[in-house]
C-alpha cells in the first residue's frame, strides 16, 4: 500500500513536471511538483484503505460467542462540564440493555467527573442519584469528582486505575457522548478473554442523532464509508491497531503497565500533558507486547458528532493540537515502526491542506517569479518554436487526483447497490443520491474546513495553545452573525486570491472557483449546515430500525423529562472572541 | 468533598434539573453515598519514557543541531 501510495505519488510529480516543461522548466515548477507529490501521496494512501477495506472481510473470533466470562469489568464515562442528564442516561440505557440480555458479567458503572463548574457538578450528583435509585445500582454505580484534574482524560483513567484498577480485569472506556449495545460489550469482553494478550480492543463507533444538513452529512459518512475504510485499517495496522480514546475496552493491568503518561518536558502546545492520548497509549501498549486491535464487525457502537462546521472546526483545533504534539514523541524508544507511521500519519492529516494551499498560492504567484518562455529559442531562425500543448497533461492530473478523491467513495456507493446493502439505508436511489450529495457537500465544505485547519496548525506553530473546551454537544443553530464572526477571515481570504488570480493568472481563474467560491460563501454555508434537515436522503441503518440501546436511551430521556428531540436548540451559540481561537 | 463519594449535603437534593418531571428536586430514597465511592483497591500505573531521548532518530537530531551525543551501553561496552 505504501509503494503504491508512493507510485501514485511520483506518478503525480512526473505528470506535474513535464506539465511545466512544456513552458520551460523553472523552480517554481518543481516546488509545485514537490506539494503535488505529498498532497497526492496522502490522498493515494486514504484511496488504498478504502480499496483494501472493499477487497476485504472482518473474520470475527470463532467460538467466543457464548463463552463464560470470569473477569470484572467496569464501564467507565469520564465527564467533563457535560449536561449530565444527557451523558447518565446514555449510562442508564446501557445498563439497561445490559439486564435485557441478563448482564452474565456483573459490569459496575464509574462516572469520573473532572467537572470544574460547580453547578453543573451539583447537578451530576442529583441525576447520579437519580440513576442509582431507578437502575437498583447501588454497589455497581460509583461517581467520584477530581479536586483538580491533572492530566485531562487521560489523567482522570490513570485516577480510576491507580485507585481502583487491580479491582477490574476489564475496562471500558466511553466518551460522555458514547452509547453502547450490552451484547456488544459482552463479546468485547469475551474477547479479551480469548486471546490474553489483547490489550485494547477498539470499536468502530457509528454517529446518531444528527439533525443538522452537516450533522447528518458526518452520520452517513460515519455509517456508510467509515466502515470500509476502517476495515482497510484493521487489515493494514493487524496487532499494531488504534485506539480511538472512547468505545474501546482495554486490560487493566496491561494498560497500568503500558500507560502512565508522563508530562512533556516544556510549555504547550508542544509540551504539557500529552493532549491526544489515545493513540500515544496504543503506541505504548502495542510497545510492551500487547495486541491493540479494531475490531470493525462490532456492531451496537455509537457517539454523536457535532452538528455544525464550527463545532467541528473546535473539535479539529483540539486534535491538530494532540496530533503536532506527537512529533515529540514520534521517535520515542523501541516503539513499533507502524507506531511511529500512525503519528506521522497523524501529523500529515493535518498539514496536508498547507501543501494544497502551498501549491495553489504558488500557482498564482508563479508569473511573479518566474520569467515567461522564449518562443524564438534560436538567434536569427525566423519561425517560431510553441511549446508542446500541456493541457492534456494538466486535464490527466486533475483527473488523477480527484479520482483518488471521489473513486473510493463512488465505489463504496456501487458496492452497496450491487450487493443489496443499500436496503439498510433506504433503498439504490436514496443511496445513490445520498452518495452524491455527499460529494457535493464535501466539495464545498473542503474549502473552508481547509481554511480551519491551515489556521489551527499555524497557531500551533506559533505556541498557541488550544487548551480543552467543553464539546458543545447538542450543539445549536448558528444564526448569521456568529457565522460570520467565524469566518469572516475566510471571504477575504477566498477574495484576494480570486482577486490576484484574474490579474495575475487569469487563465487559471475559472478553475479556482470551486475553491474560492465556497470560501467567499462559507458564512452561508455555515449557518446553512447548521438548520435542522428536511430532506430525506442521508439515511442511516441505525434510523431505519434504531437498535435497542438506541430505544432505551430514548426511553430513559422520556423518563428524566429531556426532550429526546431537542438535541438542536435554537439558541446563540457563545463563541470565543476572536471567531474560532478554542 | 473527600475522593471516592458523592457529595453529601442537602443542598444538592434541591438542584433542579431542566425539563419535565425532573423540575421537581429528586430526592433519592434508601440511598447510601458510602456504597458509591470506588473500591479501593490501588494498581500501579508506573510512568513511561515517551521522549526520543536515544535512540536513531535523536542521535541524527542532535547531531544535526551540533549537539553531543551521550553514547549508549553498546557503544560504551
Amino acid at each position: 500500500m505504501i509503494v503504491t501510495s508512493l507510485l501514485c505519488g511520483l506518478g503525480a510529480f512526473i505528470l506535474f513536471l513535464e506539465f511545466g516543461e512544456a513552458t520551460g522548466l523553472t523552480w517554481i515548477d518543481v516546488f509545485r511538483a514537490v506539494l503535488i507529490l505529498i498532497s497526492t501521496l496522502w490522498l493515494a494512501w486514504g484511496a488504498m484503505l478504502a480499496f483494501v477495506g472493499m477487497t476485504s472481510r472482518a473474520r470475527p473470533p470463532e467460538g467466543v460467542e457464548d463463552a463464560p466470562i470470569r473477569g470484572r469489568t467496569c464501564i467507565l464515562m469520564p465527564v467533563y462540564n457535560e449536561n449530565p442528564e444527557e451523558s447518565f442516561s446514555r449510562v442508564a440505557a446501557i445498563e439497561a440493555s445490559l439486564s435485557e440480555i441478563g448482564d452474565p458479567a456483573e459490569i459496575h458503572f464509574a462516572i469520573l467527573s473532572d467537572t470544574r463548574d460547580e453547578g453543573i457538578a451539583a447537578q451530576e450528583r442529583a441525576v447520579f442519584r437519580r440513576m442509582v435509585e431507578e437502575c437498583d445500582g447501588v454497589g455497581r454505580f460509583f461517581y467520584r469528582r477530581r479536586e483538580k484534574n491533572t492530566g485531562k482524560k487521560a489523567g482522570n483513567i490513570e485516577d480510576f486505575i491507580t485507585r481502583s484498577g487491580a479491582a477490574y480485569d476489564y475496562a471500558v472506556i466511553l466518551d460522555a457522548d458514547s452509547l453502547m449495545e450490552g451484547e456488544t460489550i459482552l463479546t468485547m469482553i469475551r474477547r479479551m478473554e480469548a486471546e490474553p494478550q489483547l490489550g485494547l480492543l477498539q470499536t468502530l463507533p457509528k454517529i446518531i442523532r444528527a439533525e443538522s444538513y452537516f450533522g447528518r452529512a458526518m452520520q452517513f459518512s460515519a455509517s456508510f464509508f467509515s466502515p470500509v475504510f476502517a476495515r482497510g485499517l484493521a487489515m493494514v495496522q493487524g496487532r499494531t491497531g488504534p485506539f480511538w480514546g472512547h468505545n474501546a475496552i482495554i486490560n487493566v493491568r496491561a494498560f497500568a503497565q503500558s500507560c502512565g503518561l508522563p508530562e512533556l518536558k516544556g510549555a504547550p502546545p508542544f509540551g504539557g500533558h500529552v493532549m491526544s492520548h489515545d493513540y500515544v497509549e496504543a503506541a505504548l501498549l502495542a510497545r510492551n507486547g500487547w495486541i491493540v486491535r479494531l475490531d470493525d464487525d462490532l456492531e451496537g457502537s455509537f457517539e454523536e458528532g457535532p452538528e455544525n462546521i464550527v463545532d467541528h472546526a473546535k473539535r479539529d483545533r483540539r486534535w491538530c493540537q494532540g496530533n503536532l504534539q506527537h512529533l515529540r514523541i514520534i521517535g520515542a524508544p523501541a516503539l513499533k515502526p507502524w507506531s511511529r507511521f500512525v503519528f506521522a500519519q497523524g501529523v500529515m492529516a493535518f498539514i496536508a491542506p498547507l501543501f494544497w494551499m502551498g501549491f495553489i498560492a504558488a500557482s498564482i504567484a508563479a508569473p511573479l517569479l518566474v520569467t515567461p518562455p522564449d518562443y524564438f529559442p534560436v538567434p536569427g531562425w525566423p519561425f517560431p518554436q510553441f511549446p508542446q500543448s500541456a493541457a492534456s497533461m494538466a486535464i490527466s492530473l486533475a483527473i488523477g487526483i480527484f479520482g483518488l478523491l471521489f473513486l473510493p467513495k463512488l465505489l463504496i456507493m456501487t458496492r452497496a447497490i450491487l450487493s443489496g446493502e443499500a436496503k439498510r439505508f433506504g433503498g439504490s436511489g436514496r443511496v445513490a443520491l445520498s452518495t452524491l450529495c455527499e460529494l457535493l457537500l464535501s466539495s464545498l465544505t473542503a474549502p473552508v474546513l481547509m481554511m480551519f485547519t491551515i489556521r489551527s496548525v499555524l497557531e500551533v506553530l506559533m505556541r498557541r495553545d488550544g487548551g480543552w473546551p467543553t464539546n458543545n454537544r447538542g450543539d445549536g443553530v448558528l444564526q448569521w452573525p456568529e457565522a460570520f464572526a467565524a469566518s469572516w477571515w475566510i471571504i477575504v481570504t477566498g477574495c484576494g486570491g480570486l482577486f490576484a488570480a484574474w490579474f495575475l493568472t487569469p487563465e487559471l481563474f475559472l478553475w479556482l472557483l470551486p475553491v474560492g467560491v465556497p470560501m467567499i460563501l462559507a458564512p452561508a454555508l455555515l449557518r446553512w449546515g447548521s438548520l435542522p434537515s428536511l430532506g430525506k436522503l442521508m439515511i442511516t441503518p441505525a434510523e431505519q430500525s434504531p437498535q435497542r440501546v438506541i430505544q432505551l436511551y430514548d426511553a430513559v430521556l422520556a423518563r428524566w423529562g429531556v426532550d429526546a428531540q431537542s438535541s438542536i436548540p435554537v439558541v446563540p451559540l457563545r463563541l470565543p472572541e476572536d471567531g474560532l481561537k478554542a | 468533598m473527600a475522593y471516592g463519594t458523592i457529595a453529601t449535603d442537602d443542598a444538592i437534593l434541591h438542584v433542579g434539573v431542566s425539563g419535565g418531571e425532573a423540575d421537581a428536586p429528586f430526592v433519592g430514597r434508601g440511598f447510601s453515598d458510602e456504597a458509591c465511592a470506588l473500591p479501593a483497591a490501588p494498581l500501579a500505573m508506573p510512568t513511561q519514557s515517551i521522549e526520543a531521548e536515544t535512540g536513531a532518530l535523536y542521535r541524527l537530531l542532535r547531531r544535526l543541531r551540533g549537539g553531543a551525543v551521550r553514547p549508549s551501553m553498546d557503544v560504551g561496552a
